[in-house]
């Protein structure tokens, strides 16, 4: 197939290789887009996926996300091959617990590079063909710890609500030009990052969540579905919680 | 197309959209204060130009705001070398 006259939809995505990243590469593929991701390393799952995978439909590159050529040069490539990138999800993240006093400087460095540098400077590249087209959807992966302070968790929410400021001031600089940009804040979750809570915490979250459970990728999923169809094509600037109304 | 064209080419596409109708650019005309430009068409314009020509004149030491004319934009993507004084005399 001849990639430069291909019409199906470009998505890139952030650590695509476990976890929500890589639910997301499979929904995007499954939704007939072409697909540009990036972890450190590559998971079996997704080499199973790659393999399973039409060659033109998944790139995966190996791409240390605080080394900021790399990342540039990555969406500098997937622009080369496509052409065109019409949604962007900023994904990738890493998690940081523990109180503040206590975390030494150079993991708060790290968190802050993987958290706000590395979504800034993709979205800043892949902005550039949005606008080129003027068309194109921005989504941040943002959290509830950017809306609600929690213990332990200050750098984690810090980063989070810098990347909802993000959406909100870049909503109004591209909007003018086709281009939306959207805040999705999961609450708890069952995914590696929640992985290390433990059953007496798990069950306070259920009790005070109205709807009675922890959500799950597809919940996540359905949101970014949306975020990403026709029918939200006049919502920007937003940060949509989904939290099964845990900060109600 | 050469580099020049290329650049006067997409301008004159951007300009089409925000002005009407323009057969013509003249190297000093405005780009803000004459043909209407706001910020976001340039940068949709340095968008457009990196996609066509692979290159960002803007990513690292010259300033977006150092263009003012059409003959700026242009520089900026092809830069005339002008001959040294006093190249090719006798030393």
């Amino acid at each position: 197939m001849n990639l430069t006259t291909d019409q199906r939809p470009v998505a890139v995505i952030s650590g695509g290789s476990r976890g929500l990243g890589l639910a997301l590469v499979t929904d995007f593929l499954e939704r007939g887009y072409r697909v540009e991701t990036f972890s450190r390393t590559e998971s079996a799952e997704l080499t199973a996926l790659r393999e399973s995978t039409a060659s033109d439909a998944l790139f995966w590159s190996s791409v240390d996300g605080t080394n900021a050529e790399a990342v540039e040069e990555f969406v500098r490539a997937a622009v080369r091959r496509h052409r065109r990138v019409d949604v962007l999800v900023n994904n990738a993240a890493t998690g940081l617990e523990g109180l503040l006093t206590l975390t030494a400087p150079t993991a708060i460095d790290t968190a802050l590079q993987t958290n706000v540098t590395l979504p800034v400077l993709l979205t800043r590249a892949c902005l550039k063909p949005m606008l080129a087209r003027r068309t194109g959807v921005v989504i941040n992966l943002s959290s509830i710890n950017a809306l609600r302070g929690q213990t332990g968790v200050a750098v984690y929410g810090a980063a989070k609500a810098a990347l909802d400021g993000l959406t909100r001031g870049l909503a109004r600089e591209v909007g003018p030009a086709g281009v939306r940009v959207v805040s999705v804040a999961p609450g708890y979750f069952d995914s590696e990052m929640t992985a290390g809570i433990g059953q007496a915490q798990r069950r306070r979250i259920v009790r005070r969540t109205p709807l009675g459970r922890l959500g799950s990728a597809e919940d996540v999923l359905g949101v970014i579905r949306f975020l990403t169809s026709p029918g939200a094509s006049f919502i920007t600037g937003q940060t949509i919680t989904v939290d099964g109304g845990y900060t109600c | 197309m050469n580099k020049r064209d290329t650049v006067k080419a997409a301008l004159l596409e951007i300009v089409n959209e925000v002005a009407g109708p323009v057969e013509h650019l003249d190297d000093d005309q405005l780009l803000v204060d004459q043909l209407g430009l706001e910020s976001l068409h340039l940068a949709r314009l340095v968008a457009v130009l990196e996609m066509e020509l692979d290159i960002d004149p803007f990513s690292d030491t010259l300033p977006i705001t150092s263009v003012r004319t059409v003959g700026d934009l242009l520089e900026a993507y092809d830069p005339v070398v002008l001959p040294r004084l006093g190249a090719g005399e006798p030393s």
